[in-house]
């Protein structure tokens, strides 16, 4: 069989249908704070990263994750939205998540946290480009805060994981070029 | 695989480009042993807005269109169904996620018991997430996979997507083909990349 693989200054072709089966180069970011954010019933902006730098044609998987505390026995109830920014461009609204994120329910104190993933396609873009994302929240009724009271602790050192701060709210994003 | 000897004598196996992929040399464990690379990183992502009820029997609420993935694929599976069930029961929710390889019968991966959306006098509004790793490294050549959720209740009666406050985002594949303005539904994403024994 012929040798159907090539090398570019990008990565690894291959002479095969599909372009899942390029090689590009994977890469990995995160942002964590652990800011209190106190909630009501009206938009709050929550966590929001600094811009990543990102190859051209990449996808990107990104994983958030907050904590929510709801200390009144109304609905309470964390709606939240994502938005995203490429080049510093203005926001773009990702939609509501609803108020199926956290700490939604009737007549009990709740306190939860919410992971969600999304998925990326910058395969179009042919420069290497910025995004940087937000978060906000709000409740249903009465107020709730996600940041604070929810019993972390700090972590013993920096030694790989890279911060003493607790893990809060963060961002991991996971991506990889497409050639 | 072609190999060099170190400054020490110690042999250094070289990384070759084969017509099926990458074939990695010096490796420890589980890298020295599928140290064949089939494809570089992949993803799919499949979402529905459609809301379904569910009770005591098993209902199916999504379905994946087909996935082409590369010869012993490994993949990395994340799913999200916000849910709702007005009741002052337990509720609960299981999900049961399942797939179909090359067309054929679906197999379930194993029913998520009742971890979200379950509390009594409470009527919980939550999503329930699961997270599943595949190996499929006892397949050799190029397949298509299908992915599905089913749903039923503990007790008291739900649904997935329906009555969630969930809104559409900004219609815009500006930057990115994907378009997020549907991503708040019910969603499943799958990431993953190809990698098995190189003999």
């Amino acid at each position: 069989m012929a040798l159907s693989l090539t090398m570019g200054s990008d990565g690894l072709t291959f002479n095969d249908p599909g372009n899942r089966k390029n090689m590009g180069k994977p890469f990995f970011f995160r942002s964590s704070s652990n800011t209190n954010y106190s909630l009501s019933t009206s938009w709050t902006q929550g966590h929001t990263t600094s811009n990543f730098t990102i190859p051209k044609k990449s996808h990107l998987i990104t994983h958030f994750h907050y904590p929510i505390r709801n200390d009144s026995s109304s609905w309470g109830g964390g709606y939240s939205r994502m938005y995203y920014s490429v080049n510093d461009s203005s926001w773009i609204f990702c939609g509501d998540y609803g108020y199926c994120r956290g700490a939604m329910g009737q007549g009990k104190y709740m306190i939860s946290g919410c992971d969600w993933q999304n998925a990326f396609d910058f395969s179009g873009m042919t420069s290497d480009f910025t995004v940087k994302f937000r978060y906000d929240h709000r409740t249903h009724d009465g107020s709730a805060n996600t940041g604070a009271s929810h019993g972390y602790s700090n972590a013993d050192n920096t030694n790989y994981h890279g911060a003493t701060a607790p893990w809060v709210h963060y961002l991991v994003v996971q991506g990889w070029q497409y050639l | 695989m072609g190999s060099l000897l170190s400054s020490t004598g110690v042999a250094i196996l070289m990384s070759t480009l084969r017509p099926d992929g990458v074939e990695f040399g010096n490796g420890y464990g589980y890298s020295a042993s599928e140290n064949l690379q089939t494809s570089g990183w992949f993803h799919y992502r499949w979402t529905t807005s459609a809301s379904t009820g569910f009770d005591g029997t098993s209902v199916v609420g999504q379905t994946t269109g087909t996935m082409n993935l590369p010869p012993r694929a490994k993949l990395f599976v994340y799913t999200n169904t916000p849910l709702r069930g007005d009741t002052n029961a337990w509720g609960g929710h299981y999900e049961d996620l399942q797939y179909s390889v090359n067309g054929g019968g679906w197999t379930s991966v194993g029913r998520s018991g009742f971890v979200s959306r379950m509390m009594t006098d409470n009527q919980p509004i939550t999503s329930h997430k699961d997270f599943c790793v595949m190996d499929f490294n006892s397949i050799t050549s190029d397949f298509t996979l299908q992915l599905r959720t089913a749903h039923f209740h503990y007790n008291g009666g739900g649904n997935v997507n329906g009555s969630c406050g969930i809104g559409n985002g900004t219609d815009s594949t500006t930057y990115d083909a994907n378009n997020q303005n549907i991503s708040p539904w019910k969603q499943i994403i799958v990431m993953g990349y190809g990698q098995g024994s190189s003999s």
